[in-house]
């Protein structure tokens, strides 16, 4: 018995690694429950790990204006416990079986997973359940998250030097949609809130019919498919319609510039302009606008500002990838001594030279050869193919992005980036704020 | 084997568990099924001819691969230019004798790869269809370096840098005096400074490239997708040239054992928190018979599992701190015990005697079965979790060869660590966990903290260290006269500089000022008008940077952000600071004032006074003893970077309309410059719309 498991094992191995070294495609299954839940199911036998992940399909952006934060709150409380699971005792069963957990929140969605061994995939299943069927969202539980994440509030955004960025900018940015507050939210919203509120916001949200469930590793579809109808078939679909914003975000035509003093030691820049939400085809166009910028020692920002100039200790620019808009950030600390202008025009010297001249050939070679390797690095873990799946699948609705969404970025040519850079990236279109050390507000006496 | 019966009664049991899925029981937690093997991924390994030793895992999962080459040398003294070996490493890529850093750049960024070097060491990640353009930029880079000047001066100016800006970061002093006291003579008790940095020149890096560099020290760990015969060649071509040689080897005896428990505190003025580290050496390598229970062990006291003895008992039970940890270090030459957290000021030496109970505890009692139990299985479950990486299985590959374990050593881990008793947890706690050879350091507040420590010491006192590791020179505490007090002091200074009667006379004060600042001139020129009007302006070559303006109400700051209105403790502040002839009116200003010490500032006596505004800022101030003039003025902001003290010396005082004024005014802390004053004008009519 003991010979021909043996076997098989390597058999499945020798299959699996033909067919990751030949295509490299991520291979799955996929379907609905009938109260709505999503299940995306890789299969990855070479090593007894497997990967449970429920993405639920809220985030800030679900939020009241007056209640901020809720999303996030919610990533803290289902930590606390359900009707099954005592309070504290939910991280300290997945102790004991030798796994590990973890969370987090974006503007759009909330993330939970465990890594356990494959015997333990029934564990996971049923710790998942727990939090979607009967959350304890009591009192005790409030009160005790309500401290915990409004110290996190101070120490993520409050105290840490630039950190307050995301909330500066985008509160400039965004008039009409929800992503004018920040993940975090505000702490006197989540402190005033009432316990009805949380309630209240848990029914909306956290329910089969918003949700994915993602399963990858050491697993056989047949057990996961029963295991997966075991614990979720019974959990009752929402019968309200989901919350999703409708508002549209106005286009722009007036450059937003401030000033904010900080607890820093080095002043800084942050740029941020209006562009596509993820997905669209002028996305992937700006994404590689932004790698053109700072992908590496030898992109342009870095080249011009840090090596050449000497202008700045770091420059860098990044995109935000909402799901209903689009937000390209471009970041710089300038040395000792130089002055923010003079930083700026050298940063806006480089957008306008984008604009103007087509990139060499070869950078374009390069750009596609750096998306390329990400699209390996990327997809490289256990964990990451069930992130990306998950993630394809709730904004997308489409999990085999994860292996077609390379060819989107292969095929963008030096004429769309240049398109690009002159239609998104105008200076009317974009919001400039001045970090500012606090000590600059006054004199040296 | 299985009869009939049985095979009916497992069916019967299979339909009884799905008939029961209608009703699922959701209070019962599901058992694990049977556990899977763990199985340690296989490596291979060769020689090359000049002694290179390569170690490959295949996984071709991913079309990647990555290389991580390690120089496995002795450590060396590097006496007056610490800082040189790790220079050498970091500057392997910073120029070749075939390409500039630019075309290292350039080239590594083309192919989308990564190509890092650092102390004795490179690593580099690549797509498996660019091996060999990345090969040779790698091996040209292990081969050939060149160590550009400028670029030697770049690193000297990053690395003071950011020993400048560590300076208020109270882990980093705390570990690095650590390390020193426990380390002693051998090359791990070496730390960087200003001073050494500034010593190493392009000869160190060359001569040390030169002698330790070599193929028949090192290792090349290949983990990805290629296989042994494609390594093998690879290999060859690119690492086959290097040339052996003969590499010094270094002894060092082992730092010598404390007897008692010595408590070393570095004093951090106004410290709001205390950092402590508790450490000592231990002798204690990979693979020793002790080190799976001590590594336990270790994992009961200080791992960050909610359940680990420090964190519950300092986090949870007191609310010390919000993080206590402990760590067990095992290391080929020296290894070493760290417990360590930062706690608030007030229970400093509470938090320290927790630390001693909690590892005394260890020593003292066994620990119980469940906890054992749960520590092991976090244990294994992280190191199960960890053989999916192909980097693990290369780390256990090189720790089999470099202290020569047996060949089953880490395929037998997951059973050694299963074996462990609660013996044997107190049998190397005894050995390991020692409170009574412990070096305690704390980065505190001397005046808040220095009693509290000190019946931790066993010699029942506590040595003041400096930042870098140094024993400081207890000043013998000056006694305070007799009936002497702080006003008297603020009295003295206004007769030292001229007397009451001729600041009075003063109706307004003009001070140019000049300080350079990257190697340009920044004036700053300043008004004052009687009763509280006050203006700044800084310029630098002749435009107006910054102005701060106060009419006796409003205060503004301008500059070329825009313009800003003060308010709240800023507006208060400013308030006491634009008075004319402040020190005659504290009272009136509300500012507190006290007699804390006599201090030695440079060699001179001085009475140190607490300025307190009513907004709570506080200055010390310190005056002269003989001369009765203001020499320093100290004053702590605590931010979330940490706490920055900024400093301003007054030298140079001149008489100016039988006032006398400081010519010279040094500012450092986070700043660090020297103000000259250019000149001081007194009674020139100021207008009123100056501010």
């Amino acid at each position: 018995m003991k010979i021909k498991t043996l076997l098989l094992t390597f058999l499945l191995l020798a299959a699996s690694s033909v067919l990751f070294a030949q295509t490299n495609k991520i291979e799955f299954q996929e379907y609905d429950l009938d109260n709505g839940l999503h299940v995306i199911l890789h299969q990855d036998n070479s090593f007894p790990l497997v990967v449970v992940t429920i993405t639920y399909h809220v985030g800030s952006k679900n939020e009241k204006p007056e209640r901020t934060g809720f999303a996030h709150f919610f990533e803290h409380l289902m930590f606390e416990g359900s009707a099954n699971i005592p309070r504290g005792e939910y991280s300290k069963i997945v102790d004991r079986a030798g796994g590990t957990l973890n969370a987090n929140t974006t503007w759009d969605r909330t993330f939970f997973y465990e890594v356990l061994s494959s015997n333990q995939l029934e564990l996971g299943l049923w710790l998942e359940s727990e939090r979607m069927l009967h959350l304890n969202v009591d009192s005790i539980g409030i009160a005790t998250q309500k401290k915990v994440v409004t110290e996190e509030i101070k120490q993520r955004e409050d105290n840490q030097p630039y950190m307050s960025f995301q909330r500066e900018v985008v509160k400039r940015a965004f008039v009409e949609h929800p992503y004018r507050w920040t993940v975090l939210g505000k702490a006197e919203h989540i402190l005033t809130a009432t316990d009805k509120d949380y309630k209240t916001f848990y029914n909306d949200f956290y329910v089969p019919n918003n949700a994915v469930i993602t399963i990858a590793g050491d697993i056989n579809f047949d057990q996961a498919k029963k295991l997966i109808a075991k614990y979720y078939k019974d959990i009752p679909a929402s019968k309200k319609e989901i919350y999703r914003p409708k508002q549209i975000e106005p286009i722009k035509h007036k450059e937003i510039r401030d000033t904010i003093y900080d607890n820093i030691q080095l002043p800084a820049i942050f740029q941020a302009y209006h562009t596509p939400k993820s997905g669209t085809t002028d996305y992937y166009a700006v994404d590689m606008l932004a790698t053109l910028l700072s992908g590496g020692e030898s992109s342009r920002f870095y080249k011009v500002l840090v090596d050449e100039k000497q202008l700045a200790m770091q420059a860098m620019s990044f995109p935000f990838p909402y799901e209903d808009a689009g937000l390209a950030f471009a970041f710089a600390l300038p040395n000792m001594g130089v002055e923010l202008q003079d930083l700026e025009t050298a940063m806006d010297t480089e957008i306008e030279r984008v604009q103007n001249e087509p990139i060499s050939d070869k950078e374009l070679q390069k750009l596609k050869n750096q998306y390329e390797v990400n699209n390996v690095n990327s997809n490289a873990t256990l964990e990451s193919r069930a992130i990306n799946l998950a993630m394809a699948y709730t904004f997308h609705k489409d999990a085999n992005l994860v292996n077609t969404e390379i060819n989107k970025y292969l095929a963008v040519t030096k004429e769309d980036i240049m398109r690009v850079a002159k239609e998104y990236f105008r200076k009317d279109n974009r919001v400039v704020l001045y970090y500012l050390p606090k000590s600059q507000q006054k004199d040296l006496k | 084997m299985k009869n009939l019966k049985s095979i009916i009664l497992l069916v019967l049991i299979v339909f009884v568990s799905t008939s029961l899925q209608a009703q699922l029981d959701r209070s019962i937690q599901p058992k694990p099924g049977a556990a899977p093997e763990f199985k340690i991924g296989e490596y291979q390994s060769f020689t090359l001819d000049n002694g290179l030793k390569v170690i490959l895992v295949e996984n071709h999962k991913v079309a990647r691969i990555s290389y991580q080459l390690t120089v496995d040398v002795d450590p060396i003294l590097e006496k007056d230019a610490i800082g040189y070996v790790s220079m050498t490493g970091n500057l392997m890529r910073s120029g070749t004798t075939n390409r500039t850093k630019v075309e290292i750049d350039e080239s590594v960024d083309f192919i989308g790869s990564q190509l890092s070097t650092y102390q004795n060491g490179i690593y580099g990640l690549t797509l498996t269809k660019h091996k060999d353009e990345f090969l040779q930029i790698l091996s040209d880079v292990l081969l050939n370096p060149s160590f550009p000047t400028e670029e030697i001066e770049k690193s000297k100016k990053q690395t003071i840098s950011g020993l400048v800006s560590s300076k208020t970061n109270p882990e980093f002093i705390a570990n690095r005096v650590g390390q020193k006291l426990r380390n002693g003579n051998h090359p791990y008790g070496e730390i960087e400074t200003e001073e050494t940095i500034n010593n190493i020149t392009r000869n160190h890096l060359v001569n040390y490239y030169n002698a330790y560099y070599k193929p028949n020290v090192s290792y090349l760990v290949i983990v990805g997708d290629v296989k042994l015969k494609q390594a093998k060649k690879d290999a060859k071509k690119y690492f086959g040239s290097w040339k052996k040689g003969e590499v010094a080897k270094h002894e060092y005896q082992f730092p010598n054992k404390n007897v008692g428990t010595r408590v070393v505190l570095v004093h951090k003025e106004g410290a709001v928190q205390s950092y402590i580290d508790i450490t000592y050496p231990i002798n204690l390598k990979v693979g020793d018979k002790d080190a799976i229970p001590a590594v336990l062990a270790n994992d009961v006291l200080g791992s960050g599992v909610f359940s680990a003895r420090l964190l519950s008992n300092l986090r949870e039970d007191k609310g010390y701190t919000y993080g206590a940890y402990s760590n067990l270090s095992r290391d080929p030459l020296v290894g070493h015990f760290s417990a360590y957290a930062q706690v608030a000021t007030d229970v400093t030496g509470d938090a320290v005697n927790q630390f001693i109970i909690e590892m005394n505890r260890m020593d003292n009692e066994p620990v119980d079965n469940e906890t054992l139990n749960l520590f092991k299985t976090v244990r294994t479950g992280s190191l199960a979790r960890s053989l999916e990486k192909p980097q693990t299985i290369a780390r256990f590959a090189v720790n089999t060869m470099k202290y020569s374990l047996p060949a089953d050593y880490y395929q037998k881990y997951f059973e050694n660590i299963d074996a462990v008793t609660n013996e044997q947890i107190q049998a190397v706690s005894k050995k390991y966990i020692d409170a009574n050879q412990a070096i305690i350091v704390v980065v505190g507040d001397k005046e808040k903290v220095l009693e509290s420590l000190k019946k931790y010491s066993s010699a029942g006192k506590v040595e003041l260290y400096d930042m870098y590791g140094n024993p400081v020179k207890e000043n013998t505490k000056k006694a305070l006269p007799e009936g002497l007090t702080a006003e008297k002091v603020i009295e003295n200074f206004v007769a030292a500089i001229g007397g009451k009667e001729n600041l009075e006379k003063i109706q307004d004060f003009t001070m140019e000022a000049s300080t350079n600042m990257q190697g340009m001139e920044i004036k700053q020129v300043i008004y004052k008008k009687a009763p509280n009007k006050y203006a700044s302006v800084m310029s630098m070559n002749g435009n107006v940077m910054q102005q701060q303006l106060f009419n006796g109400e409003r205060g503004i700051m301008k500059g070329f952000q825009g313009e800003k209105e003060l308010i709240g403790d800023d507006l208060e502040n400013l308030k006491v600071d634009a008075a004319l002839n402040a020190e005659l009116k504290y009272k009136e200003l509300g500012v507190t004032l006290s007699l804390e010490a006599i201090e030695t500032i440079e060699d001179k006596d001085a009475y140190k006074v607490k300025v307190v505004n009513p907004t709570g800022q506080t200055t010390y101030d310190y005056f002269d003893v003989k001369t009765g003039l203001k020499i320093l003025s100290k004053q702590t902001t605590v931010t979330p970077q940490g706490e920055f003290t900024q400093m301003q010396a007054f030298l140079d005082y001149k008489e100016v309309n039988g006032i006398l004024y400081p010519y010279s005014i040094k500012i450092s802390g986070a700043q660090n410059l020297v103000l000259t004053v250019q000149s001081i004008k007194i009674n020139t009519d100021l207008s009123d719309d100056l501010f």
